[in-house]
């Protein structure tokens, strides 16, 4: 029970902290801080992946740069509303979540991260090269829509956009949270651990899999959208693979298994780009991949795993 | 039929690069993420060597020894703690290495292309056509290498020793092979195998650090290739690891 107190306690000071930040935080900073939620929630739909699934995604770009053009698809061609474009991003993550879950959930282990990541390429090429729809290599710039429910509307600023952010990226942590706790989230441990014996045992390991990747892919578009809507346009470097790679490292650095681990560590990967690059101008991934190495050798539990031990002892 | 030949060509470069990843892959299981990233260095070598005055095949020997001995150092440092860990620990640590290898080209190089000058320049007809001798003979080296690969996996008794390290890990360790020297002379040969292959391709394509975006070559060439390799060597391995 104290355990259970203790952690509504931590999760409520964060969500203050963080609610309240737009409030004190320089113009720069602010950003920054709306820019690691997006992240945070692109990185924790990857971790229902890597970390409850026990299956590496390399393809997560496709997924939140569908999300992207599928908002900017909306506004562009219906009309500029914030939850059309919701709608829209998230058909078009949905879509494609599908088609490559149909198909990659047939393999395992590294052919599963090979699969995915080939089918991100395969979006990324379509999308580069499609022009009319989306622009290609430019991209698509677009108006931000504004904040509006029926009844009234209003321009995003800065502070409104965060809260607004903060808001959906805590409603899909507590969604994503309930989920893995459920028996649907069990099952999927189960995969993890041993899926060979949860087949043996009679569920439907596939299924089960094409759930995962769905929702993974759901909650990418997600991001992918807020991404769309914060910065008002979209480029296909956000379908490469990069991206994907990016993906990977957050849940790594953070701890993968956790859901918010890998905010975590999208926030230290954001901080530690800030502080290396004045050192190290654009070779800044030089010393973050060898952080990155040193932490799968050392801390295989990532940052919040490791402060959970030191905590616990 | 010129797309038929430069095919064939270009089949020969790939499948050398390939080899050496699945040797990595078939005996370590480790799937090296960073596979295009030696390939690339590799190339970059061979430039070094070639603006020191050097001809193009000390820059072939030279490219291959430095990454050989690179291949041996990374995986000391980074691959050998991870022996006997999920592989997905080792995926991941080969991920961070391609960034850290392949930024390192780029802050080292800059990202201007390199070009490699092919040392024959000849050129025969066939089909109405002229065609390069030079494609003709990396595409006859290629086979040469990976032909030597195959008869010392057959006869050396260090090759004897990778395959019966690939077959069974325990049972070559209890018969007196040295498993991890085997698993870093593995990676250092694969890594050899991908370096010299960069400097014949250097030639036909630019150099530069996006040569070998990791992910991109070893990852597509790991499903074809490792396919392949798999069910000779390592049916026995992995049955053995899930009942154990």
């Amino acid at each position: 029970m104290a355990r259970r107190s203790g952690y509504w306690i931590g999760f409520f000071l964060v969500l203050g902290a963080l609610g309240a930040a737009p409030l004190v935080l320089p113009e720069f900073w602010r950003r920054f801080v709306t820019e690691i939620l997006i992240w945070g929630l692109l990185a924790m739909s990857s971790d229902i992946l890597i970390g409850y699934t026990g299956v590496v995604s390399f393809g997560h770009s496709a997924f939140f740069g569908l999300g992207m053009y599928g908002a900017a698809f909306g506004l562009l061609r219906f009309r500029p509303n914030l939850w059309l474009a919701l709608a829209f991003g998230l058909l078009a993550a949905a879509t494609v979540a599908a088609f490559v879950a149909y198909f990659s959930t047939r393999l395992r282990d590294i052919y599963f991260s090979i699969c995915t990541l080939v089918f991100s390429q395969i979006f990324y090429v379509i999308i580069f090269t499609w022009t009319e729809v989306t622009g290609g290599e430019n991209g698509l710039v677009f108006r931000q829509p504004p904040l509006s429910v029926p009844g009234w509307q209003r321009a995003f600023t800065p502070a409104t956009l965060h809260w607004f952010v903060l808001s959906i990226v805590t409603l899909t942590y507590l969604a994503l949270r309930q989920v893995t706790r459920s028996p649907f989230g069990m099952v999927l441990q189960a995969i993890r651990e041993n899926e060979s014996r949860t087949m043996a045992i009679g569920y439907d390991v596939k299924r089960y899999k094409i759930v995962a990747v769905m929702l993974s892919g759901l909650c990418a578009g997600l991001a992918g959208i807020l991404y769309a809507v914060q910065n008002r346009f979209v480029a296909p470097n956000f379908v490469f693979f990069d991206v994907s790679g990016e993906v990977v490292i957050f849940n790594v650095l953070g701890g993968m298994g956790t859901l918010v681990g890998p905010v975590l560590g999208a926030a230290v990967f954001f901080l530690l780009r800030e502080g290396l690059s004045r050192y190290f101008t654009e070779y800044y991934l030089i010393p973050v991949g060898m952080i990155f190495m040193l932490t799968v050798i050392f801390l295989p539990q990532g940052l919040l795993g490791f402060l959970r031990r030191q905590l616990n002892q | 039929m010129i797309q038929l030949l430069n095919g064939l060509v270009n089949g020969m470069i790939l499948a050398l690069v390939a080899s050496g990843l699945t040797l990595i892959f078939g005996i370590m299981d480790v799937v090296n993420f960073a596979h295009g990233e030696l390939y690339m260095l590799g190339a970059y070598v061979g430039t070094t060597v070639l603006a020191a005055g050097g001809s193009f095949w000390l820059a072939l020997g030279v490219a291959s020894v430095t990454i050989f001995c690179l291949g041996a150092a990374i995986q000391l440092v980074t691959l050998r703690p991870l022996l006997g860990r999920d592989p997905l620990a080792t995926i991941l640590a080969t991920f961070g290495l391609s960034l850290v290898l392949q930024n390192y080209a780029l802050w080292q190089y800059g990202p201007v292309a390199r070009k490699i000058q092919e040392p024959f320049t000849g050129h025969f007809r066939i089909f109405q056509l002229e065609y390069p001798w030079y494609r003709i003979i990396i595409a006859v080296l290629s086979a040469a290498i990976m032909l030597a690969l195959w008869l010392f996996l057959k006869r050396a008794t260090w090759g004897i020793w990778i395959r019966a390290t690939a077959q069974d890990r325990t049972m070559a360790a209890a018969m007196g092979i040295p498993v991890p020297l085997v698993h870093t002379a593995v990676f250092s040969l694969g890594g050899a195998m991908a370096a010299a292959s960069g400097v014949l391709y250097g030639p036909l394509v630019g150099v530069d650090q996006t040569l070998g975006p990791g992910s991109w070559w070893s990852g597509g060439w790991a499903t074809s290739a490792a396919r392949c390799w798999r069910p000779s060597s390592s049916a026995c391995s992995s049955r053995s690891r899930r009942s154990g």
